[in-house]
């Protein structure tokens, strides 16, 4: 704002008129599209400002300039038909059959937006297209009923759109631009399939606090606990049917974590879960110095273990699947890192195995290689903890 | 965890087990309450309020959907439109609401789809451009305007406007000489006392000013007046100045926004950003009053307060959308979060757009705050060039020309 952009009110000789009170900071008009069109049938959701449906459809029926979920309710149908009249998405020169699922709320920046769940049935696989006219003036759809001073030039929609080839593409769309074309069309939803092993087999490789927790319950599967005392484990049997126990119960507690959140049945704070992950390879790593947990570490890593798929999850939601796709992903991701999980294991096993002999091995690598565990993790619980 | 470490006892308490247990539990559950219920949700109660819109029932926007009316029963009519677009420009000023720039466009989109623009039409074209910071495209249309109609003051006092923020002093003093013939002597005032100011003539601006607020025909002319000698008094340094005139301006004119920001901005160089919370606790919408109640909280602190937040996630929203209109404003904010890069960044981009005093003033921080003092190198030039009176800018920029 200039100075004298404010100038103009005083030529004009404006009376100057108390400011509403408003919470939020204005903007201009926006709409957030999100569409998942990796398959033939893409489904996504549609963020519009209440603020410019009301302005279209006067939603605010009582006019006081509080607009209630009342009154906005008794409106869904004929919000929900607005909306879809204005978007179009086609695949090839085939229209697709847009629905939209029940209205719910977010907030943005400058207020409260309607969330609308989208499912589209397209008939062919050709390439995708979509035409946006909300807010728009010279709408091609029908458009009875509805003010003309719901027309805004400035309006704009931020579409964030995944395709087979491209993940997470944004375009603007505005008045001068309203049709998006897209590339060609998934062949089959195989091509995913392997994308997201391996999303999952780097989750678990990049991650190095589940690295760090593995290696803190596997260090001592090669020795055998005798009174105070560690020795080495005589037969290659007997550790490997230590590691088998360990990594399942991990594998159990971290899939049935992963599969809850990732299915939406259990929604959990990041900000929790990230230092108790933290804390989790802390505890499994001092548990190897003093066994405060009696050296259990099969209760350990199932129990701790919940924690982690929790935060798989994470991952697997920034991929935005839906639906079927999300199964399969979920299936495939839990897969890629069970895949990561057991190449890690087959690498430490036969090394850890064919040293156990070595003079040095129970302190050295037992003592050093857990508190040098626990060090880093209880660093990354303070640094998570203060958010940082 | 207790650290002891145990005699050899073979068996280990089953209770730090238990407590192993317990704990994730807690855990869990505290992960569980503290997950973001912000997401998507649908309110249990139909008196819940889920949105502020502006109220029907005011006076405000009755007037409003009456010239909506109005311009609609006559779509051929090109004044109706007009009146419409102009409402709706007055709208956004005393809102500070871009949304009405938006349905000013459209109404005045009505009379281009049929005739050639006329003078009236470009010159509120030129009144949206300039609030897009459009400003060469302002200009075009302000230059069509005048060709035309010489003997619009407004058209003048825009084109005197944006030619200052370009940094084209000629051009703007040109234009208050052309201006001053159609208004009052106070208004000529007020286009030329902010050029002397940025050119190095402060004591000439304070002269013309004073005398301007003495011939002054009217209170909002007065206030007007008042808060560009406040705003001199704060570029010269001289905070306790520049506060008493700006709470002069305000009891003239309580609703006047950038006063209220002048003095937000007045109040935290003075290092008093408590105060900044209360003068404008009951002003909400406003992009420029939401920012300093952020800076104010920044100052004093809270990294994480609502308004930091919201003013954080309007901008990253109106970045999304390609607008560019909030550098200078972002480079503040992120020179109170103290991230010198991005800050430089935004004041870099800014200072190519538009050269006001808080450009200049920001590309010096954001630079030396970055350890790059060559990055404001075009403010040195222009301080130079100009001759911009202000001992805080002077002194940046001596350190930084020292550092260089």
């Amino acid at each position: 704002m200039t100075r004298r952009s404010q100038l103009g009110s005083v030529l004009v000789a404006l009376v100057s008129l108390s400011c509403t009170t408003v919470a939020h900071a204005h903007k201009p008009s926006d709409s957030y599209l999100t569409l998942d069109a990796r398959e033939r049938d893409p489904s996504g959701s549609w963020e519009i400002a209440l603020r410019d449906l009301d302005r279209a459809l006067k939603l605010d029926a009582d006019g006081d300039g509080a607009l209630t979920w009342g009154e906005l309710r008794t409106r869904e149908p004929e919000l929900v038909g607005y909306a879809l009249a204005h978007l179009t998405i086609q695949r090839g020169t085939t229209a697709c059959s847009l629905t939209a699922g029940d209205l719910t709320l977010v907030e943005h920046s400058d207020g409260a937006y309607a969330h609308l769940p989208l499912a589209a049935r397209c008939s062919t696989a050709a390439p995708l297209s979509l035409r946006y006219d909300l807010f728009f003036a010279n709408a091609p759809v029908p458009t009875s009923g509805v003010a003309s001073a719901a027309v805004d030039p400035q309006h704009r929609s931020v579409l964030r759109i995944s395709t087979a080839s491209r993940r997470d593409e944004t375009f603007v769309v505005t008045a001068g631009r309203r049709v998006i074309t897209l590339d060609a069309p998934p062949d089959s939803a195989v091509s995913t399939v392997p994308a997201l092993v391996a999303q999952g087999v780097s989750h678990i490789l990049s991650g190095l606090d589940h690295v760090l927790f593995l290696l803190a319950l596997l260090l001592p599967s090669v020795l055998r606990r005798r009174g105070g005392d560690v020795a080495t484990a005589p037969q290659i049997r007997r550790v490997l049917g230590d590691v088998v126990r360990v990594v399942t119960a991990f594998t159990v507690a971290h899939s049935l974590t992963l599969g809850l959140a990732a299915l939406g049945l259990v929604n959990m704070s990041a900000d929790v879960i990230e230092p108790a992950i933290a804390a989790s390879v802390a505890i499994a790593a001092i548990d190897n110095l003093w066994p405060v947990f009696g050296g259990d570490r099969f209760s350990i890593a199932f129990v701790l273990g919940l924690l982690h798929g929790f935060g798989f999850s994470s991952a697997l939601s920034d991929l935005g699947l839906h639906g079927a796709a999300l199964l399969r992903g979920l299936l495939a991701f839990n897969v890629g890192v069970e895949l990561g999980q057991l190449l890690l294991v087959g690498l430490f096993v036969p090394c850890a195995f064919l040293l156990r002999r070595a003079r040095r091995w129970p302190e050295g690598v037992l003592r050093g290689g857990s508190l040098a565990i626990a060090a880093v993790a209880l660093f990354w619980f303070c640094e998570r903890v203060t958010g940082g | 965890m207790s650290p002891q470490t145990s005699p050899p006892a073979p068996r280990f308490p089953l209770s730090a087990r238990h407590a192993l247990f317990g704990a994730v539990t807690v855990v869990l559950a505290l992960a569980a309450i503290r997950a973001p219920r912000g997401e998507a949700q649908r309110p249990a109660r139909d008196e819940t309020v889920v949105a502020r819109v502006p109220a029907r029932s005011s006076v405000e926007v009755r007037a409003l959907e009456a010239a909506e009316a109005t311009a609609a029963s006559d779509p051929g009519d090109p004044r109706r439109a007009l009146a419409l677009a102009r409402r709706y420009i007055e709208a956004s000023r005393r809102e500070g609401d871009p949304r009405y720039l938006g349905a000013a466009e459209a109404a005045l989109a009505r009379i281009t789809a049929v005739a050639e623009p006329g003078p009236e039409v470009r010159l509120l074209r030129a009144t949206i451009l300039q609030a897009r910071h459009a400003f060469d495209a302002a200009l075009v249309e302000l230059d069509h305007a005048l060709a035309e109609r010489p003997d619009d003051a407004q058209a003048w006092l825009t084109r005197a406007t944006v030619w200052t923020v370009k940094g084209n002093y000629q051009e703007a003093r040109a234009s208050c000489l052309k201006l001053a013939p159609l208004v009052s002597p106070a208004l000529g005032v007020a286009c030329t006392a902010p050029i002397e100011g940025l050119t190095g003539h402060t004591e000439l601006a304070r002269t013309e000013l004073e005398r301007g607020i003495a011939t002054a025909r009217s209170n909002d002319e007065r206030a007007y007046l008042r808060s560009l000698l406040g705003e001199r008094a704060f570029w010269q340094g001289e905070l306790g100045e520049a506060e008493r005139q700006l709470r002069a301006t305000l009891t003239l004119d309580g609703g006047d926004r950038y006063t209220r920001a002048l003095l937000a901005d007045v109040l935290l160089d003075a290092g008093r950003p408590e105060e900044v919370a209360t003068l404008l606790s009951e002003r909400g919408g406003d992009d420029a009053l939401a920012l300093r109640r952020a800076l104010a909280d920044l100052a004093r602190g809270q990294k994480d307060s609502e308004d930091v937040r919201r003013v954080s996630e309007g901008f990253a929203a109106s970045r999304l959308r390609g607008d560019s209109v909030h550098q200078r404003e972002e480079a503040r904010l992120w020179l109170a979060r103290g991230d010198a890069v991005r800050a430089l960044h935004f004041a870099r981009a800014s200072w190519a757009v538009q050269h006001e005093a808080w450009d200049a003033r920001l590309l010096l921080e954001a630079a030396a705050a970055a350890n790059q003092p060559a990055a404001a190198t075009p403010v040195l030039t222009w301080l130079a060039t100009t001759g911009f009176e202000s001992p805080r800018l002077r002194s940046l920029a001596a350190n930084l020309r020292e550092d260089r």
